[in-house]
């Protein structure tokens, strides 16, 4: 699944806008990184991308393997539907939820989730229970049948929800930050598979551009709110432009 | 034995709204402080419908009940997507409205001089107040088993997860505004059947009925039962309008002369209770995990307990009174 971006802007009420794209493609090379300093726009780009911030003009559309859907005119659930989700940089949760059911929440589908289902009992459905425990048995929360206690495990959670969810396109901003380093690791493994099993397709925003490094086989570089250069980690390391503005060789 | 009918029909009429608001508030967190506007829609229009057009009960009721739908629909639509104030601003500007028409549309509502008589739906004999009875019984039942496997559903969750991050919930792909709408449309209306229940059990109608503390009283016993759980509203209800209107108000040994002072006492001991509630447990009596046990051997309890305090307090009130009343006889006689 890949996302197109054309003339996308957003500008607030100054008129400068702070994300200027003329024309994007993400999602082309199974894993990418987006990386920039502070500020570049990179999370900007995600809420728009998303569904959740509306642009000021341009078109983002998403080409399944059928279709190009474009996504202006839809809601953040309906692109959810189409299977493009995203984690969240800050702690986002259900604090009502037990990690359970936030797990099955996310698994469930919306068309079973019915007013007749109240009255029919709704029995618990073997395949979702058994993708949770999967879930549960990979990574460990101190009460697995409670709640998300620390920083860590909701962030875990987070994500988790998300990969239960099963998008084909799947948005991470800034997945490692709060997360113990051996959950980090065991996080991208297992992105790594369901990226090589075609399963979807990641993009991941991080400052840890060891990681970016390592995994991405792709890499963007947002720098004042224009993709200024992308290319293979090795080309992106190279530039003197992103050595410039970035790393601060 | 008429009279206790009567309390105890007005009691499930409760019980049923705070039902309804438990969904609205407690699962989904839409803050409907025009409770009743809703439920005095739905009464005055079977009223109307049955006076003015002799219209049979259950067509009155059907029609009224698809206009507050279709009402409640449009008011969902531009209301729902707001900030949770503003939502409570509106439902309490809406029920201001139905109030309002009910004095100024005197060609259908009749005014302040009043309308009626409404008759009960089911007339067999003399036993028309028990079927009446019987009716919001089987209702407050019937709703109270769907809430109790509402709860325990999959849309109950998706409701409990709407109301703790909507945004979240968004990103999922859940429809969270349709699935508020929905539900707002479904309890709003349910108010107003409620309502049409209520105007064969109050017969004659008057606009001082359709008053902010019937809102007011629903909330309170929400807040107080545990808004949070399936049986919240329902012992709510039963603390505050089962133990002080039914059975002090009725059945207390109070002596006449002070028997005035009873609505006032009420009143400050709901707002006692309450405060103590929401120092002590603002989640109410009953969280949202409590047990079915728990809550029956705690309710036995508080109600052994308050019953006894009330008494007592009363009847100190009482012989406080009264030694005031004699001292001030002994003076007169000096």
């Amino acid at each position: 699944m890949k996302l197109h971006m054309q003339n996308l802007t957003k500008s607030y009420h100054s008129g400068h806008p702070v994300l200027n794209v003329p024309d994007g493609t993400l999602g082309e090379h199974g894993l990418e990184g987006l990386i920039g300093p502070n500020g570049a726009g990179k999370s900007t780009m995600m809420g728009l991308l998303t569904r959740r911030i509306a642009p000021s003009t341009g078109t983002v559309s998403l080409e399944d393997d059928t279709d190009l859907h474009t996504l202006n005119a839809l809601q953040s659930h309906d692109v959810a539907r189409l299977g493009l989700v995203k984690t969240n940089q800050r702690i986002q949760g259900f604090e009502s939820l037990t990690i359970r059911d936030s797990l099955r929440l996310a698994a469930t589908s919306h068309a079973d989730e019915t007013y007749r289902g109240v009255l029919t009992g709704s029995e618990q459905d073997d395949a979702i229970e058994a993708d949770i425990d999967g879930y549960l048995d990979r990574f460990k929360f101190e009460d697995p049948d409670g709640f998300a206690k620390s920083g860590g495990e909701k962030k875990l959670l987070d994500i988790l929800r998300c990969m239960i969810f099963k998008p084909k396109m799947l948005l991470m901003d800034e997945p490692t930050a709060g997360l113990p380093e051996d959950v980090t690791n065991e996080v991208m493994k297992m992105v790594g598979e369901k990226v090589k099993s075609k399963e979807m397709t990641v993009v991941i925003v991080e400052h840890d551009l060891e990681l970016i490094w390592k995994h991405c086989k792709y890499v963007h570089f947002l720098s004042e709110g224009a993709i200024l250069f992308h290319g293979t980690p090795k080309d992106v390391k190279k530039n003197r432009v992103v050595a410039e503005k970035y790393m601060g060789v | 034995m008429a009279y206790l009918l009567f309390s105890l029909s007005l009691l499930l009429v409760y019980v049923g709204l705070a039902q309804m608001l438990h969904v609205q508030f407690g699962l989904l967190g839409i803050p409907n402080f025009g409770v009743v506007g809703f439920w005095g829609f739905g009464m005055y229009f079977v009223g109307v419908l049955q006076v003015q057009l002799s219209m049979s009960f259950i067509d009155a009721m059907v029609l009224s009940s698809v206009l507050l739908a279709v009402i409640s629909y449009g008011l969902g639509h531009l209301i729902l997507r707001l900030e949770r104030q503003a939502i409570l601003c509106a439902t309490i500007a809406f029920s201001a409205i139905v109030a309002l028409l009910i004095v100024t549309e005197k060609w259908a509502t009749m005014g302040v001089v009043g309308l009626g008589t409404i008759r009960y739906p089911l007339r067999v004999f003399e036993a028309e107040e028990i079927l009446h009875f019987v009716i919001l019984l089987a209702f407050v039942i019937g709703a109270q088993i769907y809430l109790m496997r509402l709860h325990k559903s999959r849309l109950g969750r998706l409701m409990v997860a709407i109301r703790d991050n909507e945004e979240l919930a968004a990103s999922l792909g859940k429809d969270t505004f349709r699935v508020k709408l929905r539900a707002f449309t479904i309890t709003a209306t349910i108010m107003g059947i409620l309502g049409g229940l209520s105007a064969a059990l109050n017969q004659f109608l008057t606009p001082n009925m359709i008053v902010p503390s019937i809102t007011f009283a629903v909330w309170i016993s929400l807040v107080l039962g545990g808004k949070e759980h399936a049986l919240g509203g329902m012992i709510g209800v039963f603390i505050t309008f089962g133990i002080f209107d039914i059975f002090i108000e009725t059945y207390a040994p109070v002596s006449p002369e002070f028997a005035v002072l009873v609505p006032n006492i009420k009143l400050f001991l709901y707002g006692a209770l309450l405060v103590a509630v929401l120092l002590y447990r603002p989640t109410g009596l009953l969280d949202r995990d409590t047990e079915p046990r728990d809550i029956l051997i705690g309710s036995l309890g508080a109600i052994a307990a308050s019953i006894t305090a009330v008494v007592t307090g009363l009847s100190w009130i009482a012989k406080g009174f009264e030694s005031l009343a004699a001292r001030a006889k002994k003076d007169d006689d000096a």
